[in-house]
């Protein structure tokens, strides 16, 4: 049924180690991630997964490794940078600016893309103020994908948190993302949303070509999303494979049973 | 109870993004600019123009100024009153040895003159934060009063160190009745108040607040920290030193370093917070209240029969306008605007609750 | 005169081009269609279809929400000469199969994935379907099937083939006949499969425009499209009448947000059946529970005003004093004008109700705060406007006067028979139920009994199959007395008897809320629903509430014999679970009449009493044996054209 085409190579991390202080968080990790495909990483509490995405998109640097991304090498990368590469991500614990509107939240995603002057935008007159509902029009497209009409221009501290995991979505799909990153898109989410949720991760990756990296526990959801799967533990990379490999995979069992080492 | 919204549907983004989207508020706000440039004019008298419209006009500037730093960029600063300076010793200066330069030529340039200082001073936020950087623009203040006490080339040497402007002329209208200066006045306040909206609305806007609630998300979304900050030093200083020059032009007329210190920084920072952070109305509501709430204090022990001495009243006027101020923190954190919008909606709602 | 949608279209478009035709809340804004740019979509879908082999006469299904695309598909349709089939975009899919092959239907317009997942899961079984056009290209890339086309790919191929065969759309609709069938209606019976309603132009046409002609209806119309498509009465309301009259349809961003859309637009033409009425009103009532007590005085003080000059007012025939027109003039300000705000009904000039029996007092809410609600009566089979409520002339029990054209006959058993210009042609392939609803004269049985009162207005009181006679020869309506019960917050469910006994008696449930509420104020303890229906005082209320009942049908010639004699307050709650009740809340008059044979018999004999055993079902599945001792009392009674006042009187006297 799926027609998607999985492309070539576009992110490839090499080795990367990562500690703070004494701990370390990562130790020589190494995987890669093709265009098109949907990634999962898994793993207990505490294996390294969300410093595994900082490190991808430059919020963290990495003691030793480097990340190869859409062919460019680098090894220190600020966030800001990584995302006019075309790298977004969404936040476990939501990070939405909490004093704006859903509306506005995603039309922060088109930031990258909005180039008038201060002084136009001061004015706002032809040019800046046409480039402002041009990009309105393309946020409205993602709200309308999300589904999410009725809210539009409520302040987003008053939605309830499956909508707001949806503007958080939202805001990353604003920036026209090549890498999309997804740290937990279904903690804390009931029944209902996480069925919503993973219509919406699958329309993206379908709709728009994106190429997906997700964090997630839950095993069913991770199974039947993606294609691929690496598995960390204690901030090593146990397994890395098909989900039916993994799911075979004696390393990754006794580290879900919990054997000692 | 007064809003009828049925039918007020809009078709295009640009009717959706408008300031005033609903009819009633803009016919409220054609009335209230009725009332300001018709009725205002011809019905106050000069003691009204001069000690409350005057100065609150120019003071509101200036609190937009601010605002748009701390209340919209969550940058706070204290250095709002030297930052005036700037802009007033620069207007003086641009005046007095560049006499053939239009006003509002001048206005700009000491804008400008503020903005390139505001930004140097704001280079700290970059590494820190709150109360740090609070501490670190407290420096701006205290080098500007410094600076312009100090250094004569400013003050083009006047032996006591205070400065005094010319009648102002403008396109030959010489501008020095009170209604004229209020006209001036309401004409710069009505275009800042309007750009500062548009850049609050606009893309940098969005950057600031992004960066204000959640910067870790704002640059993972490829928000640049350093730009977003900035900027917003910058447009706030050229605010303020715009306010500072007409602070010095149109309400004082001659002034000495002393009335840019630190006092005027802090009812800078009184008049956000009371009127709200985050709000351009806020700015007008707030500095409505600290402008006009003492003016009135002042007025109550005489108009019951009460006589007082004018140390005893001074003294009542400050407790009562301190108690009024911590009254109004505790009772709505987020200003008069936040107050208002509530206002708005509740009004929007009637007669179901909010 | 435009005799067909097509060229109604046409005349719009030529008449008023650049008048908005359509809107459709998308992407944050009202997106508009003007009749030119409307009538420029019709044509290259048209064109479409007939580039793939659409030929006159066939049938098309038409599925989705209200849907700007699918407006102009059914027009296009319509042009060619074709018959649009809208189904219910709920409908599952064996019932959407029925129709496809019952229909022959080889082609469809769908809204998205959905109802294009519905179609492919029984295209084995319909083999006649070879193209399905989807609007929404969502979830739907990866389809593969060779019946499937995107709406832009449909309108794509007919604006070439259009540019080869400029004048084919003015021929196709040139061919057009009045006569013509525009429209087939699918309308699920209670049992069996769908019947298809055939409705020619001229049917569809003649009713729309009777309707638009009585309530003066004009271009500058608003409406919102926010019932389903393949119901006739949105159908009429925002296709039919808006090809006639040449207003704006509006279509809804999502389910979600209707109540949102509908205070943006602002409707000035509007429909409601009663459930969403009442929901509306709940909403409000309890909306304002939450208000401040100050606001809830003020809002009840003024709502028991406009209760008795609101309706008045509205209406301009009684004298209203200047006082309470002022005090009405500040509760519109403070009150009713921002309730119809928060409704989405500040605009509107006529509104609708129809469907089943509305509450007086919901109806009489409606038109307390100055909202033109009225009352209609027709069906699928009579292209809906059959009887109507002029302006001026609004009463909460009639259904209103007969429209222009339609003759009415009350049939020997009090069934309402029509004929009409909307009355349809038949039903799809199916004689013998067309037989059974028009006879040989011409006459379609309506199925509900009713009659014409003094002022020449039409009254419903049941269905048909259920009214009945007492001994006396008079009218029996159960339903009709059962529904005048139930509009009392305090009675729940009633059961009425009568046919072919002395009189009218009714076994009663109270509504334990509503009552306990009531007692709880009175400081009546009661341990339950039994205790509390059996108590005296909740005996006196019922008794009120009958009174009032019996009050109402004196004041009726035709109904004056059928007052309820004698009531009992039935010891439990009438329970689906028991077999008493269907599954939709409606009392199954036939097995409670049964199973409580001899409460009927007591309520028909001189006893004030009744003993009862009932088996009943516990919660946790055991069953045992209730035993108890009813209380049955009468309710008095009112002879003709006496008030209250006077009937106690003479009874005091007597």
């Amino acid at each position: 049924m799926n027609a998607r085409h999985i492309g070539e190579r576009i992110l490839a991390v090499e080795d990367i180690t990562l500690s703070f202080g004494g701990v370390q968080a990562l130790a020589g990790v190494s995987f890669d991630v093709r265009e098109h495909e949907i990634r999962a990483i898994i793993g207990p509490n505490g294996a390294g997964k969300s410093s595994m995405l900082n490190v991808i998109n430059g919020v963290y640097q990495p003691q030793r490794g480097a990340v190869t991304f859409l062919g460019e090498k680098r090894r220190h990368m600020e966030p800001h940078r990584t995302a006019k590469q075309g790298i977004a991500r969404t936040f476990q614990n939501l990070a939405l600016f909490k004093g704006m509107t859903a509306l506005d939240n995603i039309m922060t995603g088109r930031n990258l893309k909005m180039k008038s002057s201060l002084l136009a935008q001061a004015i706002r007159l032809g040019p800046a103020e046409r480039e402002e509902l041009r990009h309105r029009e393309y946020v409205e497209r993602i709200i309308d994908f999300l589904e999410i009409q009725a809210y539009r221009k409520t302040p987003v501290g008053r939605l309830p948190y499956g909508l707001q995991k949806r503007v958080d979505l939202g805001r990353a799909l604003a920036m026209e993302p090549r890498l999309l990153l997804l740290d937990e898109p279904m903690a804390g989410m009931n029944v209902e949303e996480r069925r919503d949720m993973c219509r919406f991760i699958l329309d993206v990756n379908d709709e728009f070509g994106t190429t997906i990296v997700l964090i997630e526990h839950d095993m069913g959801v991770v199974m039947d999303l993606s294609d691929r799967v690496v598995v960390l533990d204690y901030g090593k990379k146990i397994g890395d494979g098909t989900p039916d490999e993994v799911r075979n995979n004696q390393a990754v069992i006794d580290a879900y049973l919990g054997v000692q080492h | 109870m007064i809003y009828r919204e049925n039918g007020q549907f809009k078709t295009s983004y640009r009717a959706d993004q408008q300031i005033f989207p609903i009819l009633q508020d803009r016919a409220f706000m054609l009335g209230l600019s009725a009332l300001a440039l018709v009725a205002v004019p011809f019905g106050a008298s000069d003691y009204m123009f001069r000690a409350i419209l005057i100065p609150a006009l120019i003071l509101s500037l200036g609190a937009i100024g601010l605002n748009l730093l701390v209340g919209y960029c969550g940058q706070i600063s204290l250095g709002a009153g030297g930052i005036m300076a700037v802009g007033a010793y620069a207007a003086y200066n641009f005046f007095i040895r560049v006499p053939q330069l239009n006003f509002l030529v001048v206005l700009i340039l000491a804008g400008l003159c503020a903005a390139f200082v505001g930004m140097l001073f704001g280079i700290p936020s970059l590494r820190i934060k709150g109360l740090y950087l609070a501490v670190a623009t407290l420096a701006a203040q205290f080098f500007t009063d410094w600076l312009f006490s100090r250094a004569g080339w400013f003050t083009n040497y006047t032996p006591s160190g205070s400065v005094s402007t010319p009648t102002l002329t403008m396109f030959g209208w010489a501008i020095d009745t009170p209604t004229e200066k209020y006209l001036l006045l309401l004409g710069l306040v009505f275009v800042f108040a309007l750009c500062a909206k548009n850049l609050v609305r606009g893309h940098v806007g969005r950057a600031w607040m992004a960066t204000r609630d959640m910067d870790v998300a704002a640059e993972v979304i490829g928000i640049r920290p350093m730009y977003a900050k900035l900027t917003a030093f910058g447009v706030s200083s050229f605010y303020l030193g715009v306010a500072g020059a007409l602070w010095g032009f149109v309400y004082l007329g001659s002034w000495e370093p002393l009335a840019f210190n630190i006092n005027l920084s802090f009812s800078l920072l009184f008049m956000i917070i009371i009127g709200g952070l985050g709000s351009i109305l806020g700015n007008f509501l707030g500095t409505a209240f600290i402008v006009i709430l003492p003016l009135l204090l002042n007025r109550i022990p005489a108009s019951i029969g009460v006589h007082l001495s004018t140390a005893t009243v001074s003294h009542l006027e400050s407790m009562i306008f301190g108690g009024l101020i911590i009254f109004f923190l505790i009772v709505e954190p987020h200003g008069l605007a936040r107050l208002w919008s509530i206002g708005k909606e509740k009004l929007r709602l009637w007669p179901f609750p909010h | 005169m435009a005799d067909t949608f097509p060229r109604l279209l046409l005349r719009h478009a030529s008449v008023r081009p650049h008048r908005p035709a359509l809107r459709e809340k998308d992407l944050g804004i009202w997106q508009t269609w003007t009749w030119g740019q409307l009538l420029g979509e019709v044509k290259a879908i048209a064109a479409g279809l007939a580039a793939l082999g659409f030929e006159r006469g066939q049938h098309l299904a038409i599925i989705g929400e209200n849907r700007p695309r699918l407006y102009a598909s059914i027009n296009a349709v319509q042009a060619l000469g074709g018959i649009p089939v809208p189904l219910y975009e709920d409908a599952v899919a064996p019932e959407i199969g029925f129709v496809l092959r019952e229909a022959e239907i080889e082609f469809a317009v769908v809204e998205d994935q959905e109802q294009v997942d519905k179609l492919l899961e029984v295209l084995p079984q319909c083999p006649r379907l070879k193209h399905i056009v989807y609007d929404d290209p969502r979830g739907l890339r990866n389809y593969r099937q060779p019946q499937l086309r995107a709406f832009e790919s449909l309108q794509e191929l007919g604006r070439q083939f259009h540019s080869s065969r400029p004048e084919f759309f003015t021929q196709a609709v040139a061919k057009g006949r009045a006569t013509d069938i525009a429209m087939l209606f699918y309308t699920s019976g209670t049992t069996g499969h769908p019947k298809g309603v055939v409705l020619t132009h001229r049917n569809l046409i003649e009713a729309g425009r009777a309707a638009v002609e009585m309530d003066r209806l004009t271009a500058d119309e608003e409406v919102l499209a926010y019932l389903p498509l393949a119901w006739v009465g949105q159908n009429l309301f925002s296709y039919v009448q808006a090809l006639i009259a040449g207003f704006c349809v509006s279509c809804p961003e999502s389910g979600d947000t209707v109540m949102l859309d509908m205070r943006e637009i602002g409707p000035t033409y509007y429909f409601a059946p009663p459930r969403v009425l009442e929901a509306l009103l709940t909403q409000v009532t309890i909306r304002m529970e939450d208000a401040s007590w100050i606001k809830r005085k003020m809002f009840r003080y003024f709502m028991e005003h406009a209760r008795r000059v609101g309706a008045p007012l509205l209406d301009g025939t009684a004298t209203v004093g200047w006082r309470d027109r002022w005090l009405y003039a500040l509760g519109n300000y403070l009150v009713y004008g921002p309730l119809r705000n928060a409704l989405g009904m500040s605009r509107v000039r006529v509104a609708y109700t129809a469907g089943e029996a509305i509450g007086p007092d919901l109806f009489v809410f409606y038109r307390s705060i100055g909202i033109n609600l009225k009352q209609l009566y027709g069906s699928t089979e009579t292209s809906v406007f059959v009887f109507m409520q002029p302006d001026g002339q609004v009463k909460p029990d009639t259904v209103g006067l007969p429209m222009k054209g339609v003759q009415v006959k009350i049939a020997e058993s009090g069934e309402i028979l029509l004929k009409c210009p909307g009355l349809f042609q038949g039903y799809y392939k199916n004689p013998q139920a067309t037989a059974e609803a028009k006879d040989a004269d011409g006459w379609f049985h309506t199925g509900d009994a009713g009659f014409l009162d003094d002022d020449g207005h039409v009254r419903i009181i049941d269905r048909a199959k259920d009214v009945g006679r007492l001994r006396d020869d008079t009218l029996f309506a159960p339903k009709y007395l059962e529904n005048k019960l139930k509009f009392f917050p305090y009675i729940k469910e009633a059961v009425a008897f009568g046919n072919g006994r002395e009189h009218a008696a009714a076994i009663i449930n109270i509504d334990v809320a509503a009552v306990g509420d009531w007692a709880e104020r009175r400081n009546l303890p009661y341990s339950g629903y039994t205790d509390l229906a059996a108590k005296d005082p909740v005996y006196e209320l019922v008794r009120e509430c009958v009174e009032k009942v019996n009050l109402d049908l004196s004041h009726d010639p035709k109904l004056r014999g059928s007052q309820i004699r004698r009531f009992v307050i039935l010891h439990k709650e009438l329970d689906a679970d028991d077999g008493e009740l269907t599954r939709t809340r409606k009392v199954r008059r036939r097995i409670i009449g049964d199973k409580y044979a001899k409460i009927v018999e007591a309520l028909y004999a001189d006893a004030d009493h009744v003993e009862m055993d009932a088996q009943v079902k516990f919660e946790d599945g055991r069953t045992g044996t209730v035993r108890a001792d009813l209380k049955i009392r009468t309710a008095r009674t009112f002879p003709e054209k006496k008030t209250a006042f006077a009937g106690s009187r003479q009874e005091a006297a007597a």
